[in-house]
């Protein structure tokens, strides 16, 4: 059964004030539901991020509406939008972005201690990310001693720790070639589609859209399913 | 708290180099401290413990101890106007024969034993309880070889006297003092004829006409080159201690700046500002008490294998008080990386490649 998760209707997003307002983000609707994948391709500048930021909680629309899980991020206060980025959203950046001085068991502790998960369930829930993700080697190096297709994978089984609604992708495979490129994105898919999540990739690499559920072209602000 | 911890962990050298600073400055710091205190100490502690509420001089003397003369005759004007107990003080230098060795300078403080107040004694008799040609020393006449029931001898006059007591904390221009009766004689020592330095009144509210009265604490202050030394030691040790927090502020305002990718990256996640902010604090605590401890401890074996003639005294309430307020400036100084923190966007994360 799918049921809705984020919904956008009419979101505009402006930069700037007065004569210097420029309108990144024209007039955007969409809608995920559980288990879909999506993919965000397009041109650099042409928004994408923006809009992952938008979503994220990371920045507020100019116009427009969002909710996620039913709840309306559009008119949520700072601290609000804190809370939401620690419970629902989870973010893969471009690099792993890990804490360089934790160990991969430690950097899924932390993420568990600001969600203020139970420690027990996620202890359960930590040691089966590692398994999934074939980390169990890698348990206890630093970042600095393991490959950036692990590294990234910390990342993914960081992102999944909370138990989020939605995962956020931006250019995951950046710094990777495309073989482990390509697993990464296959286990990102995977774990969207057994854990019953919903995922946007923002991604500039054409090789790994099969991947994907749908694919939303963005081009000068404007949002375009292909 | 762990973050902190952890992070400490994993960059010693980083956190090592800080440590050293802090270590080094506030080594400086107590050392400082301990011999501007031991030199105002050594110079002075004689003075600052004189028992008297009052000190009577002349007017020539402009508030000045050793400026000050007064004879007999100004004794019993003084006693007319003073209804309250009072001593005069005589203060001479002059030394001790010592066979074979080099004579030791002291300084006699030649009072009416049977007048002037109950100084501390260590070892011996108080001084009301002294004899006919009985001396009082101070302690640090032990490190000269002297013990208690020995016989001095004075090198100008002859004199023998013995030492039937060791006070404490009366030295005076480094020198010991050793308290002697009006009978010794030694107010006429110079002079030929009896001259006091001051006279040392108990009790407050006294009007002498013809004559300055001043309190002890005055009298401490106008001592020649007393108040000139002290105050440039406060500025050295103020200007040692700002210097460190700045430099210990912007060391940790500069790794902040460093990590502002990283506190991105956390606040993107979801972590909550007051808990990068009150690890930096945790780090910035954790450090200074760090550096408080290794440069006391090395401040005090330092003092251990020095000369015991280098006048040092730091006690450990001024050492704690120092340290407190290292702490307190330094925790103020983090400030501005927990503003650095507040102004982080977590959009930092996006988009940028380590």
């Amino acid at each position: 059964m799918k049921s809705e998760i984020l919904k956008l209707e009419s979101v505009s997003k402006d930069f700037g004030d007065g004569d210097t307002q420029i309108r990144v983000l024209k007039d955007i609707s969409l809608t995920i539901n559980s288990g879909e994948f999506v993919a965000l391709v397009g041109p650099s500048g042409s928004g994408k991020s923006t809009l992952l930021s938008i979503i994220g909680a990371l920045l507020s629309p100019t116009e427009g509406l969002i909710t996620l899980d039913n709840q309306p991020m559009h008119s949520m206060s700072k601290k609000q939008l804190n809370r939401m980025r620690a419970d629902k959203i989870s973010f893969i950046f471009q690099s792993s972005n890990l804490i360089p001085y934790l160990t991969v068991r430690e950097q899924l502790g932390l993420m568990a201690t600001i969600s203020k998960l139970e420690k027990e369930a996620t202890d359960h829930r930590i040691d089966a990310l590692i398994r999934d993700l074939g980390l169990e080697k890698r348990k206890h190096y630093y970042p600095k001693e393991i490959s950036g297709g692990e590294r990234q994978r910390v990342a993914i089984a960081r992102a999944f720790i909370n138990d989020p609604s939605i995962i956020l992708a931006d250019e995951p495979t950046a710094s990777l070639d495309s073989k482990r490129g390509r697993q990464v994105v296959e286990m990102i898919s995977m774990e969207v589609k057994s854990r019953k999540k919903a995922a946007i990739m923002v991604t500039h690499d054409d090789r790994i859209l099969d991947l994907c559920d749908r694919v939303y072209q963005m081009e000068d602000g404007i949002l375009l399913e292909k | 708290m762990l973050l902190a911890w952890k992070e400490i962990k994993r960059n010693k050298i980083r956190y090592f180099l800080i440590s050293t600073i802090m270590v080094a400055v506030l080594f400086l710091v107590f050392f400082i401290t301990a011999l501007s205190n031991g030199l105002g100490y050594a110079d002075t502690a004689a003075v600052s413990n004189l028992q008297a509420d009052q000190v009577i001089l002349n007017k020539e003397a402009e508030g000045v101890l050793i400026k000050s003369g007064l004879d007999n005759k100004d004794i019993s004007e003084i006693d007319k106007q003073v209804d309250e107990d009072f001593s005069p003080l005589n203060i001479t230098i002059s030394s001790l024969e010592k066979e074979d060795k080099r004579s030791v300078d002291v300084v006699y403080f030649t009072v009416d034993i049977k007048r002037y107040g109950n100084i501390a004694i260590v070892e011996g008799k108080d001084i009301k309880e002294l004899k006919d040609g009985e001396v009082i020393a101070d302690e640090s006449l032990k490190k000269k070889g002297y013990s208690l029931y020995d016989t001095i001898e004075d090198s100008r006059t002859g004199k023998k006297m013995k030492i039937a007591g060791f006070t404490t904390d009366h030295v005076y221009s480094h020198m010991p003092v050793i308290f002697t009766d009006l009978s010794l004689g030694f107010q006429s020592l110079y002079s030929g004829s009896e001259v006091y330095n001051a006279v040392l009144v108990k009790g407050n509210n006294i009007s002498v006409s013809g004559y300055d009265v001043q309190t002890v604490e005055d009298t401490l202050k106008s001592i020649p080159g007393h108040s000139e030394t002290q105050a440039s030691f406060t500025v050295m040790k103020t200007f040692l201690i700002i210097i460190s927090v700045f430099v210990s502020s912007v060391f940790f305002y500069v790794i902040t700046i460093q990590k502002v990718h990283q506190f991105g990256v956390l606040k993107a996640i979801g972590m909550k500002t007051i808990t990068i902010a009150k690890t930096i604090l945790a780090q910035v605590v954790f450090l200074t008490l760090i550096g408080l401890a290794i440069s006391g401890l090395a401040f005090y074996g330092i003092v251990q294998i020095l000369p015991e003639e280098m006048p040092f005294i730091l006690s450990t309430h001024l050492l704690l008080l120092t340290g407190v307020l290292f702490l307190i400036l330094n925790i103020i100084g983090a400030m501005l990386s927990v503003w650095k923190v507040t102004k982080i966007d977590p959009l930092e994360a996006m988009g940028r490649i380590e």
